[in-house]
């Protein structure tokens, strides 16, 4: 019986003559320009539902290894609302808002996000938000190394479903509504209340834990601040697009408005007595076993223009910033890599310990330094 | 021909009377212990080197002499005699000899009561403390300060890894080590300025970790003691006061002590009269404002990974006050 034999040079010759047809018609359709790129034609039904399929595929796939810390704290939603309302919101839409329309016409268009959001996991939002989407207008993250602030998005578009117009506005407007008094020194109004809806104010402390109290800080070190995340130098999705849009008499504007403002809100968090004495112990001795110089003599009173103040400051801030230079981030800038050795060398409990302490000081407290400005100190317990 | 093999040999002589240098030299001994330990040497030298020639000798004649002298050195006798009664007895006298001198130094110093001074080893300079566990103890770096002629006990250890302490004009190597304690007794002979040198390797800037010994007489001792038991002088012009600002604005005061200010740090060297030293940075620099500006601008570059940061955010004129307040302080 004669077997059936195949000329394999044949038909792998054949396979490469078609394969090169192939590419050359590619070639000669997108030379010709006979494809219409139009976004106003929009896809076709297959082409669209195929663009969908693979995406919805991708993502769950890159996304499946992700574990999702708990984002259930209500705290971080002011976080996530506030930059949603500035930077999502534009496409697409929220809550009592329409999207603007030109981008509406994006191919494809953004969606209406709260009817869509219980199609996704936790870990998907997180792995859409941070990395965007290739082919359409969906950006990734300002910077791919605060994880952090990608989660507090998510925590935000997770509530986005069951939520109000009324509770919208209030979210992404902060303290900039809730504080319709707060007295701005010879700086635009427009241009604080960008910064309110989640920093502190004459009569409100800042929206949420992570947030950083800027009342008192030196302003050297605010307009720096501003001009490293402008630059891209700091890492923060949340602070890069705020800072860039500033001019530098903004910067300074700003600068000279938070050193003069007094807060008068003050959040008490309940520290162990120990920890507050371990804390104390570091910031004003230094721990010679690994290295570290007492926080107080940098962040003391009379110290320089150039490194912040502490007292006061929100604990989870201050623990998220050490702990962003343990990670070895935040060192493309001078300070920061200074500061940056220094929080390498520490543990993570004297980190906790820490800025326990510092937070717990209030402008008052044993070893706490006086104001630096002019003024005297109008703090309250 | 000959040219080639006469100008290897001087050169080979260079490295050689480099080491004669008076402040560094085990070959210039100024203590009685090192010159016990250098005369040990020469013995051994000389010894070894007649004790050579002998060997090279009868290798000589073993292969070249008469049959007479063949027949002896392959003998019994000889090998009994050469090979086993003469190393054994030399070998002993060496033994009882090295003995004697090594202790000898101890011995000295056990009779009367020596002055005590703790030595820590840090990556990469040395901690001095002077009497340590007294109200009076204060401290300062890279620089022992000792009398002469009276016997010095000097209790080492290390903060870290193991350092070896090594004045080679004084006493021989003892390593540092960290939780334990190590002892070292010597005696200068004559006043003078006596280089040392860690001689352990300890990391990376471990040849960068010298110190000087400084020996007075009795006199000059116990003024040099008086000042630098004193704190810190203050600061007496507006130059001086904006660099002593400066210094504790920047944070210095968080890693180095300045006795008499609010500078109570104690991670890095003492500052109190770091103007007077004779060297900055464990005897690597040399004690001006230049080379203070230089080590807190570029100290990474000059000993990597120490424990200082790299103060290169200062502007100028505030590093230049700083420096110029340090060298200030006397």
């Amino acid at each position: 019986m004669m077997a059936l034999t195949h000329n394999w040079k044949l038909i792998s010759a054949w396979a490469l003559v078609a394969v090169l047809i192939a590419a050359v018609g590619i070639f000669l359709i997108a030379a010709s320009g006979l494809y219409n790129v139009a976004a106003s034609k929009g896809h076709s039904k297959l082409a669209n539902w195929f663009l969908s399929f693979g995406m919805t595929n991708s993502v769950r796939t890159h996304a499946a290894l992700i574990e999702p810390p708990d984002i259930k704290s209500d705290d971080q939603i002011h976080l996530g609302a506030a930059h949603f309302h500035s930077v999502c919101a534009p496409c697409h839409g929220a809550p009592g808002q329409k999207p603007n329309p030109s981008m509406q016409t994006m191919l494809p268009s953004p969606p209406k996000l709260a009817p869509r959001i219980s199609e996704w996991r936790d870990r998907e939002l997180f792995w859409i938000v941070r990395n965007g989407i290739k082919y359409t207008g969906m950006p990734a993250w300002p910077t791919q190394s605060r994880d952090d602030e990608v989660w507090a998005v998510v925590a935000f578009l997770r509530s986005l479903p069951d939520m109000n117009p009324e509770q919208y506005e209030d979210l992404a407007w902060g303290n900039a509504r809730r504080d319709e008094a707060s007295t701005s020194t010879g700086v635009d109004n427009l241009l604080v209340d960008s910064c309110n809806r989640c920093h502190d104010t004459a009569g409100q402390g800042p929206t949420n834990r992570r947030t950083p109290r800027l009342a008192g800080q030196k302003p050297d070190y605010l307009s720096r601040s501003l001009i490293e995340y402008a630059s891209g130098k700091r890492h923060s999705g949340f602070m890069q697009t705020v800072a860039a849009t500033l001019t530098t008499s903004e910067i300074k504007a700003l600068a000279a408005h938070y050193a003069d403002l007094q807060n008068a809100d003050v959040v008490s968090v309940n520290f162990a007595s120990e920890q507050l004495a371990r804390g104390e112990r570091l910031a004003s001795k230094g721990s010679k076993t690994n290295a570290v110089p007492a926080c107080l003599a940098c962040h003391g009173s009379n110290s320089s223009p150039d490194y912040p103040r502490l007292t006061g400051q929100s604990y989870d801030y201050l623990v998220s910033q050490l702990r962003l230079w343990k990670a070895g981030l935040r060192m493309k800038t001078d300070y920061g890599m200074q500061m940056g050795e220094i929080a390498q060398r520490m543990t993570a409990r004297q980190i906790e310990d820490v800025s326990a302490f510092f937070s717990s000081q209030n402008g008052q407290g044993a070893s706490a330094p006086r104001d630096n400005r002019p003024e005297s100190n109008g703090r309250q317990r | 021909m000959e040219r080639p093999s006469r100008i290897l040999g001087s050169v080979s002589l260079l490295p050689v009377l480099g080491g004669c240098r008076e402040a560094y030299s085990v070959l210039a001994p100024n203590s009685d212990h090192a010159q016990h330990v250098l005369n040990l040497t020469w013995v051994l030298f000389a010894g070894g080197t007649v004790i050579f020639i002998a060997v090279l000798a009868a290798t000589a004649l073993s292969l070249t002499g008469f049959e007479s002298v063949r027949g002896w050195l392959r003998s019994e006798r000889f090998i009994v005699l050469a090979g086993l009664a003469f190393p054994a007895v030399v070998l002993s006298a060496l033994l009882v000899y090295g003995a004697l001198v090594t202790n000898q130094g101890h011995s000295k110093t056990a009779s009367a009561a020596p002055l005590e001074i703790a030595v820590v080893g840090e990556q990469w300079w040395w901690r001095v403390i002077y009497e340590q566990g007294t109200p009076n103890e204060f401290e300062t770096a890279n620089e022992i300060h000792i009398p002469v002629g009276q016997p010095v006990k000097l209790t080492l250890t290390s903060a870290d890894v193991i350092h070896s302490f090594w004045v080679p004009a004084l006493a021989g190597k003892i390593d540092t080590i960290p939780g334990r304690t190590t002892v070292l007794s010597l005696s200068a002979n004559k006043p003078g300025v006596f280089r040392g040198q860690c001689a352990e390797y300890c990391g990376g800037a471990h040849a960068r970790m010298g110190l000087f010994v400084v020996s007075h007489n009795s006199a000059d001792f116990a003024t040099w003691l008086d000042l630098e038991r004193k704190p810190a002088r203050k600061a007496d012009s507006q130059s001086l006061q904006n660099g002593e600002r400066s210094f504790h604005a920047r944070g210095c005061g968080g890693c180095h002590q300045i006795r008499g200010s609010v500078a109570q740090g104690r991670i890095g060297p003492d500052l109190t009269h770091i103007g007077s030293r004779q060297s900055i940075a464990a005897a690597v620099l040399p004690n001006t404002t230049e080379a203070i500006k230089r080590w807190i601008k570029e100290n990474q570059n000059i000993k990597p990974k120490n424990h200082m940061l790299a103060f290169d955010v200062l502007p100028p004129n505030e590093l230049h006050d700083i420096a110029v307040y340090l060298k200030s302080l006397k």
